[in-house]
């Protein structure tokens, strides 16, 4: 099992959840195709998904919700 | 009117700022944590802070703000556009204080804000609708309704507007659980469920005509064509509409100043319409009682400042001209420049401007939040200025827009200059050929289909 960490692509607010109310997009253990979105981040009032890019196992979240984050920073971690 | 407090940020609030200092009036400006270096506040009397980054905290924040607009003793507040500049109950706040609120009255932002209200209204002062519901309606009177009109329908939210909170709806089966959808949605996006359906147009324009009132007198500076959008959002637009007929032109116009005298509006004011050019016919869309983004078109072509308008009618003042005093002379096109990647899915693209190149010359206005150092900011819209250019027919406008377009430079970020520029050569663009949907299209046919999640910008 390979350990892949996603980054951000872009600066904005992260968040875990797509609308305040909502679940997690994704919890531990969770099998994800790729293309299946784990979190957003919010830049200038738009919703940028990140998304798996390939088949894999939800691991965690490496940022708390609702914080900042920029470029390159990891948000989370899957296995493949 | 003495001081004026700007609730609002970016290009609009510099706006406000300038039109307030040529009439002699103080302006404060508000400012949130991300905010200090802006624009405005540098050219602004006084600057106050009104809280965090996040719009909730700060520009969205009621009490902060009538807090720091007596503190800093203003006499008067203006709202902008977006944030909370159609919010009723902001504009109560106002008043409440002893401040006066550029703006209509509360009761018309209420009745506007209430799209099914506001289309009663329009109904009522004689204004042609889309055949529609009329008022909010569940999964089983819209079936009854849409039935009657026809497939495709639209579902629109009584609490959206500004093509936000809007479905399309092509097959009756889809009618219910779409409803339901919808109705979830806006009671998520807007804390009211209510939702109405209109017949949907395949092909139209969205043609808007600038109102100002003094509670007593309306007059109308004519209409702007504003159907160049992107997701509903507009991202070009033009005054006066070249496609009406003079005739047509007359009718729009005088419909727009008969809903306003109804309601005997005291402001600046915009009443939108869908322009169905197959049958020459008109519907009325939404009125949206606030200064908008492209009103710098209608400037160009009347001379009129509509910003120094507003702030003279909240200031007691009558209008200073009537209706035969308002004359177009030649034409106007304005370029919204957003801070977005038009070559990788309009992604944003916030951060510093290295450096700044802004073309001027006879016919050229740039309206921006810019300068050459200034770090655009996450949290809040993507625009960053707006091209206007000014000819004595269209096609000179074109010629001052390609030009103008070439000599404009923003560098260390991307921007929407280069879609402007496309746009500025095409020969639809030229040859007047485009509806609400050509733009979608023609990005569809010029590049891959957008990926991105995005929710709606509030103005």
């Amino acid at each position: 099992m390979a350990k892949i960490v996603i980054s951000s692509s872009v600066p904005g607010v992260f968040y875990r959840r797509p609308s305040p109310e909502a679940d997690e997009f994704a919890k531990e253990g969770d099998k994800l195709e790729a293309g299946t979105t784990v979190a957003v981040v919010e830049v200038m009032k738009s919703f940028q998904a990140i998304v798996a890019d390939q088949t894999c196992h939800f691991v965690r979240y490496l940022v708390e919700d609702d914080e900042m984050v920029m470029p390159g920073d990891p948000i989370c971690e899957l296995e493949a | 009117m003495k001081k004026i407090f700007i609730a609002n940020r970016g290009e609009i609030a510099v706006r406000i700022v300038r039109a307030a200092h040529s009439l002699g009036i103080k302006t404060v400006q508000a400012v949130s944590d991300a905010d200090r270096n802006m624009l405005a506040a540098r050219l602004a009397d006084e600057t106050i802070n009104i809280g965090p980054a996040r719009a909730t905290k700060s520009y969205l924040n009621t009490d902060a703000i009538i807090k720091a607009a007596v503190a800093s003793g203003c006499d008067a507040v203006h709202p902008g556009y977006g944030f909370l500049s159609e919010n009723a109950s902001f504009a109560d706040a106002v008043a409440a204080a002893g401040l006066i609120f550029i703006g209509p009255d509360a009761r018309i932002i209420r009745l506007m804000g209430d799209k099914i209200a506001a289309r009663l209204c329009a109904e009522a002062a004689g204004l042609p609708l889309l055949p529609g519901s009329g008022g909010a309606i569940d999964a089983e009177k819209a079936t009854e309704i849409a039935r009657a009109i026809g497939f495709p329908i639209m579902i629109k939210a009584a609490a959206g507007g500004g093509g936000r909170g809007i479905r399309v709806v092509e097959r009756p089966e889809d009618l219910g659980a779409q409803i339901a959808l919808a109705s979830n949605e806006a009671k998520a996006a807007f804390g009211d469920g209510k939702v109405y359906i209109e017949r949907f147009v395949d092909s139209a324009r969205h043609i808007e005509v600038q109102i100002l009132g003094d509670g007593k007198n309306v007059v109308h500076l004519f209409e702007r064509d504003c159907s160049i959008q992107r997701r509903r959002q507009k991202v070009w637009e033009e005054a006066p509409a070249a496609s009406l007929t003079a005739s047509l032109r007359d009718q729009i116009c005088t419909a727009a100043v008969e809903l306003a005298k109804s309601v005997s509006y005291r402001g600046a004011g915009t009443i939108e319409f869908l322009y169905d050019e197959s049958e020459r016919l008109f519907y009325f869309l939404e009125m949206n009682t606030r200064v908008q983004v492209e009103h710098p078109v209608t400037e160009m072509i009347t001379g009129i400042d509509i910003v120094r308008e507003m702030i003279q009618i909240a200031d007691d003042k009558m209008l200073s001209f009537d209706q035969d005093e308002v004359r177009v002379v030649g034409h106007a096109i304005e370029c919204r420049i957003n801070a977005e990647d038009p070559d990788n899915q309009f992604a944003p693209n916030p951060g510093k401007i290295s450096d700044l190149h802004v073309p001027g010359g006879f016919g050229v206005r740039f309206d921006g939040a810019i300068y050459q150092g200034y770090d655009m900011p996450l949290h809040y819209d993507s625009l960053l200025g707006k091209l206007i250019v000014w000819g004595e027919d269209r096609n000179a406008a074109l010629g001052r827009l390609r030009q103008a377009l070439g000599e404009m430079e923003i560098a260390g970020i991307k921007t929407t200059m280069p879609l402007h520029r496309r746009l500025a050569k095409d020969a639809s663009v030229e040859n007047l050929h485009f509806d609400i949907n050509w733009l979608e299209r023609w990005l569809s046919e010029t590049s891959q289909a957008p990926r991105k999640v995005e929710v709606g910008a509030d103005f």
